[in-house]
């Protein structure tokens, strides 16, 4: 059975298809075969930062409605054999998104033998946040370290608890994890404490991502940043995906990662 | 799949029972009592299970209750149980197979009629235990409301900035108490908010309400009630 991973905000721009696309590589740099599905019908992204886009050919409504063969429009990857890539669509409506074609869509993944479906949603309340909120066995909170975003996150907290079928049918757990990005050293103004963060949301930590200008060059090249993992994002990154795959890091662990290297990172998250 | 399908499910439910409450021991005056009272209703009253209530009245361990339990079939009626008996008759009523029953709450006289209340804002997680408290054991989140329309509302767990809480009874949270919550919403001044931290926004009692831009020193972070004396909001610690 393939796990589902929903990655989703409250606002917009926090950096869930940077994660989406890092986490994706991640898994499958480790030896499981992965997909990652760009949700965000009509603002596509996915390809560009997964450095693809001269060959999407079929998008993901093309499949949802009967026009293209699933294994047809899933892109592999240049970074990883085991990655694939299903594009949104640039130009379709995305009232084209429907829980029956969603339902199609995680069976013809599982027939392929995905072991996981990646989901990069669109933000917010919109119908693919939620609808990938149905689907979700499991789900990223991404959140940057401010009050709006925060509570952005929370919000979406409670629209899972409402959409989630899982959750609904009172049929198992789905585990609810925050991945907090773009965190700076600089804690003054604006910004929260990573402590003031966990406690106000109440779910676990699943990683700190800091800022960092490899990330934006990152995107820029169509090579996700968890390539580098002597950069900190990439490091950070890494330890995420270990986290996903049911490794018991202690919270530190992005701390202990970089201190060889000078405590680099360590630095940036002592505060 | 080779899952077998249970038998037998043990569940806890709430009905609304009818009671026929004694006022006096003598079954000749109860036998022309009750056939007055069922007479009026003969339909509505057919068939339906009651508790025979023998709170009011003095019995000794000596009353032919079998030949009350007779009258009472009598009438059309289905006596499932009693209440309000001494330990003598309980005994005896034990031996003889009769279920005994007490209220979950004798001393609110006014509270029983509305065991059946429920609300459309209410998420379905709820637990009902309580004649009309609402037990909530997930996070109250931001832009979520949580009503209990008929008494106390209790959460197990935080409630975030911008979420609403409100109660016609009291208001207890095993958690930080972020938000606005409002208790006693429908007039009744000896309602109270209790909860773990206080970091809410708002607090009423009653229609009297606080805005906290900040929480007062004495009770940060720790256990705290709100409650409404002399028509002014008291926040103390526990
Ligand atoms: N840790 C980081 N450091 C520096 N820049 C970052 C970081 N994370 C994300 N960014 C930048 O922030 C911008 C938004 O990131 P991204 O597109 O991943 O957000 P998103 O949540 O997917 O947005 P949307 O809600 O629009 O889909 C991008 O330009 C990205 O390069
Ligand atoms: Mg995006």
């Amino acid at each position: 059975m393939a796990t589902v991973i929903v990655l989703t905000s409250g606002k917009g721009g926090v950096g869930k298809t940077v994660a989406s696309v890092s986490v994706a590589l991640g898994i499958a740099l480790r030896g499981k075969k992965t997909v990652v599905v760009d949700l965000d019908i009509g603002l596509r992204n996915i390809d560009l930062a997964l450095g693809c886009e001269r060959r999407v050919i079929f998008d993901l409504i093309n499949v949802m409605q009967g026009e293209a063969e699933l294994k047809d429009a899933l892109i592999r990857d240049r970074h990883s054999d085991n990655l694939f890539i299903l594009p949104a669509s640039q130009t379709r409506d995305k009232d084209a998104l429907s829980k029956n074609g969603m339902a199609k869509l995680i069976d013809g993944l599982q027939e392929l033998e995905f072991e996981y479906i990646i989901f990069d949603s669109p933000p917010g309340l919109e119908r693919g946040a939620k609808l990938s909120l149905y689907f979700a066995d499991e789900v990223i909170f991404v959140a940057n370290p401010t009050r709006a975003s925060l509570r952005g996150c929370d919000r979406m907290l409670g629209v899972l608890q409402q959409e989630s079928k899982k959750l609904q049918a009172g049929d198992g757990e789905v585990p609810e994890r925050l991945l907090i990005n773009r965190y700076r050293s600089d804690q003054s103004g604006n910004t929260i404490s990573r402590q003031q963060m966990v406690d106000s949301l109440g779910i676990d930590l699943l990683g700190i991502v800091p800022e960092s200008q490899s990330i934006a060059d990152a995107s820029e090249s169509g090579t996700p940043v968890i390539t580098d993992k002597t950069d900190p994002a990439g490091a950070a990154f890494d330890v995420v995906v270990s986290r996903l795959l049911g490794e018991n890091l202690p919270v530190e662990a992005e701390n202990e990662l970089m201190a060889g290297k000078g405590g680099l990172f360590d630095k940036l998250l002592r505060r | 799949m080779t899952e077998t399908k249970r038998t037998v499910d043990i569940k806890g439910n709430m009905y609304t029972l009818m009671s026929i409450l004694l006022h006096d021991n003598n079954i000749e005056k109860i036998t022309a009592d009750l056939a007055e009272r069922v007479q009026q209703a003969p339909a509505f009253f057919k068939n339906t299970p009651v508790i025979v209530d023998f709170s009011p009245v003095e019995i000794s361990a000596g009353y032919d209750f079998n030949q009350l339990f007779k009258v009472i079939r009598q009438q059309q009626l289905l006596p499932v149980a009693v209440r309000g008996i001494g330990d003598e008759l309980r005994e005896k009523m034990q031996s003889a197979g009769v279920p005994i029953v007490e209220l979950a709450s004798t001393s609110n006289a006014d509270e029983k009629d509305e065991v059946t209340g429920d609300s459309a804002t209410d998420n379905n997680e709820e637990v009902r235990s309580h004649n009309s408290a609402r037990i909530v054991d997930r996070p109250v989140r931001s832009g979520q409301q949580c009503v209990a329309r008929h008494g106390d509302l209790i959460l197990l767990s935080q409630i975030s900035q911008s979420a609403e809480l409100i109660a016609n009874g009291n208001i207890h949270v095993y958690g930080t108490l972020r938000g606005r919550a409002l208790c006693g919403v429908h007039g009744d001044t000896s309602a109270r908010i209790f909860c773990s931290a206080l970091e809410a926004d708002l607090v009423s009692v009653a229609g009297h309400y606080k805005v906290l831009e900040e929480v007062p020193a004495e009770v940060k972070n720790r256990p705290v009630q709100i409650s409404l004396q002399d028509d002014q909001l008291l926040i103390e610690p526990l």
